[in-house]
């Protein structure tokens, strides 16, 4: 019988779902007829599962490589290059501070600018660069310093570059996030438990004495957020630029955040204080978009058109009671 | 400071070379691509951490390399499993040890059976084995008639078959 005869290259193409119509109807009456081989066929099911190679469909080699180099030595090469001219830098400093010494009171001026609740501000720094201060902020540096700034609060840094001089962002629990030409978002309220920086583009390597020994470089759309309990950073993508960035545009927006989180982002920005007698409330999650001017009523209001709570104000203590 | 940029670029290549093969194999046993990717990274990882301590030796690099990534794969399933509840432990790690054990030896056998292959042929059968080509296409591809590229298969899949008779 013709159907009996059935060469391997027919089975493997069966097998590996690429063989013809003819060849597919021809294999299949094969396995129905007396003359299958079924341990010729098996084997070949097996020798087809074996030779299988993920590695073609899934991994892009640059990438993986790029990302154990960054793991296994986040400070790049170019620090060398850096620490080289640093030791130079440091004997001109000596120099320039033996003879700056006399009149340094007078030329180092420092520079502080705020923002109120509901408040925020664009400002523009000598050297190019601009920064957006969200609601409840404060940044300082000296005049003669504007990349080197220390922050309380959120701000938008869009940095402008320069290779031989790095722009630096410290906060109060002194991590520091360190730009090479950039725009990224700090956000580090005092009262806040956690701080967090997301990266929009370039690169930035964050690092603190207080928290973590290695330095953290961050790529595009990277969010490191540190828990001050622990001190362990967490690293994760972001999904949602929009989010991050709402604030600048008069804007403040939930995604999936759950009601706690929401409520230290009212008190931070609008000086709005919630209480929670409802621990379940606390932890769901909301997603929504106001203006810095809604009502909170308004606001607690759409939340919840959602959700299943009450609220009302405490007018001795000024806060709102959710339960 | 120059020590580093010969260990980078050494680690470099050892990553190119390496990188193919530790990967499917870590594929084949967690049969999860982003566990696999997350377990070979950490492996590389671990290889340069001791880099200075492992002998530059090629086949004292590639046996550490498979060690590490073995441990990984093992620590991997330990910490899956003892999510689950009333679990023999022991039991089901000797048994899985054995098992990873021989899907290695299973993926040395088959490099080594692309190597002893014509390279045509070996050629053809990756076309057909990784890239799901058609005989028609493949035919097509090389500007050879689909006979020939038949041909090309029946002799990869004789040698696979015989030379992994005890495993298929």
């Amino acid at each position: 019988m013709k159907d009996n005869i059935v060469d391997e290259a027919e089975i493997w193409a069966y097998v590996s779902e690429q063989a013809d119509e003819i060849t597919r109807a021809k294999v299949e009456r094969w396995k129905n007829s007396n003359g299958f081989d079924e341990q010729l066929f098996n084997s070949i099911v097996k020798l087809y599962r074996a030779t299988k190679n993920p590695f073609e469909e899934t991994i892009d080699m640059a990438e993986e490589k790029a990302k154990f180099f960054s793991s296994v030595n986040p400070i790049d090469r170019k620090r060398h290059r850096i620490q080289k001219v640093l030791k130079y830098a440091a004997v001109v400093v000596l120099f320039i501070s033996i003879a700056g010494i006399t009149y340094q009171n007078l030329s180092s001026n420092s520079i502080t600018i705020e923002t109120g609740y509901g408040e925020e501000r664009q400002v523009a720094l000598s050297d190019g660069s601009v920064v957006w201060l969200n609601a409840g902020s404060k940044i300082s540096f000296e005049e003669d310093a504007p990349r080197t700034i220390q922050l309380s609060g959120e701000a938008f840094f869009e940095v402008s570059k320069d290779k031989t001089r790095p722009f630096t962002v410290e906060t109060p629990d002194n991590v520091v996030v360190k730009a090479l030409g950039t725009s990224f978002n700090v956000k580090a309220y005092p009262e806040n438990t956690y701080l967090e920086t997301t990266l929009l583009t370039g690169k930035v390597e964050v690092s603190s004495e207080r928290y973590f020994e290695e330095k953290i470089i961050m790529l595009p759309n990277d969010n490191i957020r540190i828990a001050k309990a622990d001190g362990i950073p967490i690293k994760s993508i972001i999904q949602n630029k929009q989010q991050v960035l709402a604030w600048r545009s008069g804007k403040i927006r939930f995604e999936n955040t759950p009601f706690k989180s929401i409520a230290s982002d009212l008190s931070n920005q609008l000086n709005v204080k919630l209480v929670f007698e409802n621990k379940s409330i606390a932890g769901s999650r909301f997603t929504a978009s106001f203006d810095k001017s809604t009502p909170v009523e308004e606001m607690l209001e759409v939340l919840k058109a959602s959700k299943n709570f009450e609220y009302h104000l405490n007018q001795r203590t000024n806060e709102w009671v959710i339960k | 400071m120059k020590s580093i940029r010969t260990k980078k670029k050494k680690i470099s290549v050892l990553f190119e070379k390496h990188y193919k093969r530790l990967f499917n194999y870590a594929f084949k046993v967690v049969e999860d691509s982003h566990v696999s990717k997350e377990l070979v990274q950490e492996t590389f990882i671990k290889l340069w951490e001791n880099f200075e301590n492992v002998k530059d030796d090629e086949r004292a690099i590639e046996s550490y390399l498979i060690t590490v990534l073995k441990n990984k794969i093992i620590d991997n399933h330990r910490k899956r499993k003892t999510q689950e509840k009333h679990f023999n432990l022991y039991k089901l790690n000797t048994s899985f040890t054995e098992d990873i054990d021989s899907k290695w030896e299973l993926e040395k056998e088959i490099e080594k059976i692309y190597n002893s292959l014509p390279p045509k042929t070996a050629d053809i059968f990756k076309l057909s084995r990784d890239k799901g080509l058609t005989y028609q296409e493949i035919a097509a591809l090389k500007n050879i008639s689909v006979k020939t590229v038949e041909l090309h298969i029946s002799r990869a899949l004789h040698t696979f078959r015989k030379e992994l008779k005890d495993y298929l």
